[in-house]
């Protein structure tokens, strides 16, 4: 089980990509109004401060997973704790991300196909991959649909432009301000923080010294197709449609007819789409059951999966309808998991190894 | 070998799970293709929508037929309800297939509906993820929307997509929906939007023939408060920004001429000086001449310089004009200068953002045209003989 850096790359591309054009766009220009572009910029950057701070942590402790080194840096119990709180944490995600995906895939394509079909086959497909493969063939899937995926995005792009009214974009700053551009940037950076599940793969790391140049561009680059999406649906619907469209990048490809015969891109796009959703929630739950298992002293992950999967699908199929999905993102995600989970907690990390390094050092 | 088994009797439930019920499996044969919409007042206040399906025999056989004009490829269903949703229903009932609005090409909103108000109607297009938003939008001039639906035109099967065809060569094309709804819950800018006339002009024309020539205005409320039509509402796009290219024909006094004009662009400066709201429109093109009624030499460029001025000065006394007759008559600002104005100076924009209606009709406009006449045509000179006026 040893993917390449570049391997890695494509992963986290791929899964950000997935986010940036989904769920992130629509929110940021609803707080920074045609300013959401700038908001989208400040948010690559935090991305990128906040990546590299879990890089330094992962490269400290590159054969071991989270789950192994607090229990290292903490002691054997507040160590599990930590950990814990982690996997109950990314079991939520997988479980959120699923149940939007299975209502996303069921209003734009399948409208009369119950939810939980969509959902079945998903995670059928999931555990097939981890059960089959797994980092490995997660890693191979990921550098065929990464570059598929950019190309199709960039396509997208280039056709919309004849639909453009770059006037919208202005008048610049002096509608939002500062503050509601930094509030904005939240939405994305936290998308962005999803890096931190870097913690629990860099054992699967073939070079873990070379980390540092994919990983950031694996953040720059959806941040940057962010931003151009957020100047496209500005620019194509205005910020008063494109805040209230929940999913703005799709609308936009819908609008796309370009000389008459290239229109109804959505369904390809979307085709393509799932695929980095896909990779997004087999990485989710590689990570779940690997790191359960070694909470739980498990010596044989792949047992743990079908219970994970179980669990996953399980608490996706819970909740209502799609507002209270997307709720998830802006009151528990960005207000709790960011501050806590992405920046708070490896903070500690990286502090406590830096004395305990010095300590272990001296002694 | 028990696995073998196992794993057996796993593919089959989940085959015979997923193989007997599919629950979007549609054949193109069960569905009603929905061309076009049209929303009226009805005698009684109700909404009153009628819908113009295909009928694919019929497509079938006026192409096959050769000028068989008896048969209609499309069928126009009516239903009045309370509100888009609720007719749709009916309209259903009344079709023997599954209605498919993906397609839909246009919307033509009755003019007594449109003077009502369409605000309540609005919010079903962005919502209904059923419908797409690259949709045409007309009001019909002086008449009901259904009766558009019921034109039969010789050139296309669907009268909605003639008046779609119609409206790109002059005006909009199919971003109208969109263009509206960017102009609605703007400060700067009031919505405007095609209209269709159906009034035939003559015996041949009738049941065949529309004509785009008339933009609706809209208020703020999105209330239609009134009509510019011929060139004035070619010049209220084209101060806009939206017009790409239109004919002009202006009479010099010795003669008339007329020219092509691509390339339309627009620039609008805004000032403020001691709380006077005041405005600079610049517009540009580059031309091509298609007819010279006068004696003038257009080869000769002292000559050509000449009568350019003279053409540009003709053609922004017009456009100030059509420009004074909207803010006095209407008052609304269709042309955005309350966006350009927010675009140069947005701080200042803050305090009159709520006021522009009144703000508008005091704004002063000065237009300057620039119009260039990059080519004569085939011929400098006029053909010795021709029109000689001497």
């Amino acid at each position: 089980m040893k993917i390449s850096t570049w391997q890695l790359f494509w992963i986290f591309t791929t899964l950000e990509i997935s986010m940036s054009i989904w769920l992130t766009v629509s929110p940021t220009i609803e707080i920074a109004r045609q300013d959401a572009w700038i908001s989208l910029v400040v948010a690559g950057v935090i991305g990128l401060v906040v990546t590299m701070i879990l890089i330094r942590v992962s490269q400290m402790h590159a054969s071991h997973t989270l789950v192994e080194f607090t229990q290292k840096l903490f002691g054997k119990w507040v160590g599990k704790g930590i950990a814990m709180l982690y996997i109950v944490m990314w079991f939520s995600v997988a479980a959120d991300i699923l149940r939007i995906f299975s209502l996303f895939i069921n209003q734009f394509l399948f409208h009369d196909t119950p939810v939980w079909i969509i959902a079945v086959l998903m995670v059928a497909a999931m555990v097939y991959i981890n059960y089959a493969g797994n980092i490995e063939a997660i890693a191979r899937f990921s550098e065929m649909a990464g570059p598929l995926l950019l190309v199709g995005i960039i396509i997208t792009f280039a056709l919309n432009i004849t639909n453009l009214h770059p006037s919208l974009l202005l008048p610049v700053f002096a509608d939002t301000g500062v503050i509601p551009i930094l509030k904005g940037s939240m939405v994305n950076a936290s998308f962005l923080g999803e890096s931190m599940m870097l913690m629990m793969l860099t054992p699967f790391i073939t070079n873990s010294k070379k980390l540092m140049k994919p990983t950031l561009l694996a953040i720059g680059t959806p941040s940057l197709i962010a931003v151009v999406t957020a100047v496209m649906v500005v620019a194509t619907f205005g910020t008063n449609i494109g805040s209230t469209l929940y999913f703005p990048y799709f609308s936009m490809v819908r609008f796309i007819n370009y000389l008459e015969f290239i229109q109804n891109m959505d369904v390809w796009i979307v085709f393509i789409w799932i695929f980095s959703v896909f990779i997004k929630l087999s990485i989710y739950l590689f990570i779940n059951s690997y790191g359960t298992a070694q909470l739980l002293g498990i010596k044989n992950w792949r047992a743990v999966l079908g219970y994970a999967a179980a669990i996953i699908l399980a608490i996706a199929l819970i909740p209502a309808n799609i507002v209270g999905m997307l709720d998830y993102a802006n009151f528990v995600w960005i207000k709790y998991i960011f501050p806590i989970f992405i920046v708070g907690f490896p903070i500690i990390f990286l502090l406590v190894s830096l004395i305990r390094g010095r300590k272990l050092a001296a002694s | 070998m028990k696995r073998i088994y196992y794993s057996i009797l796993c593919v089959i439930v989940i085959l015979s799970v997923l193989l007997t019920g599919c629950w979007d499996r549609n054949e193109i044969n069960d569905y009603a293709f929905w061309i076009g919409t049209s929303l009226d007042l009805s005698e009684d206040g109700q909404l009153e929508k009628s819908a113009q399906i295909a009928v694919p025999s019929g497509i079938s056989s006026s192409r096959g037929g050769g000028g068989g004009s008896e048969v209609r490829a499309n069928i126009v269903v009516t239903a009045s309800g309370a509100s888009i949703v609720d007719s749709m229903q009916q309209i259903q009932d009344k079709l023997p297939r599954r209605i498919f609005l993906g397609h839909r090409r246009s919307i033509f909103i009755g003019e007594k509906m449109a003077r009502k108000g369409i605000l309540d109607i609005m919010d079903q297009f962005t919502r209904n993820t059923d419908t797409r938003m690259r949709t045409d939008i007309f009001v019909v001039n002086n008449g009901k929307g259904k009766e558009l639906l019921d034109i039969n035109s010789p050139f296309e099967q669907f009268s909605t997509i003639v008046a779609v065809n119609q409206d790109r060569f002059c005006r909009l094309g199919d971003t109208a929906l969109r263009d509206v709804l960017l102009d609605v819950g703007r400060d700067g800018i009031r919505p405007s939007m095609p209209m269709v006339d159906i009034a035939p002009k003559n015996k041949q024309e009738k049941h065949q023939i529309i004509e785009v020539r008339s933009v609706a205005i809209f208020n703020k409320e999105l209330r239609m408060v009134g009509e510019v039509s011929g060139r004035e509402s070619l010049e209220l796009f084209w101060v806009k920004g939206v017009l790409k290219n239109l004919y002009m024909t202006e009479e010099t006094g010795q003669g008339s001429v007329s020219l092509y004009e691509s390339n339309l662009k627009k620039t609008v400066r805004t000032e403020i000086k001691d709380n006077k709201l005041k405005a600079h429109v610049k517009l540009m093109g580059t031309g091509r001449l298609l007819e010279n009624n006068t004696n003038i030499d257009l080869s000769v460029t002292t000559e050509r310089i000449r009568l350019e001025r003279e053409l540009n000065k003709m053609k922004a006394k017009q456009v100030e004009e059509t420009i004074k007759k909207l803010q006095s008559q209407y008052g609304q600002d269709v042309f955005g200068f309350g966006e350009e104005i927010h675009r140069e100076h947005p701080y200042y924009w803050k305090g009159i953002r709520t006021k522009w209606d009144q703000l508008f009709p005091t704004l002063e406009v000065s237009v300057e045209v620039k119009l260039k006449i990059q080519s004569t045509g085939d011929i400098g000179k006029r053909v010795p003989g021709i029109g000689d006026r001497k």
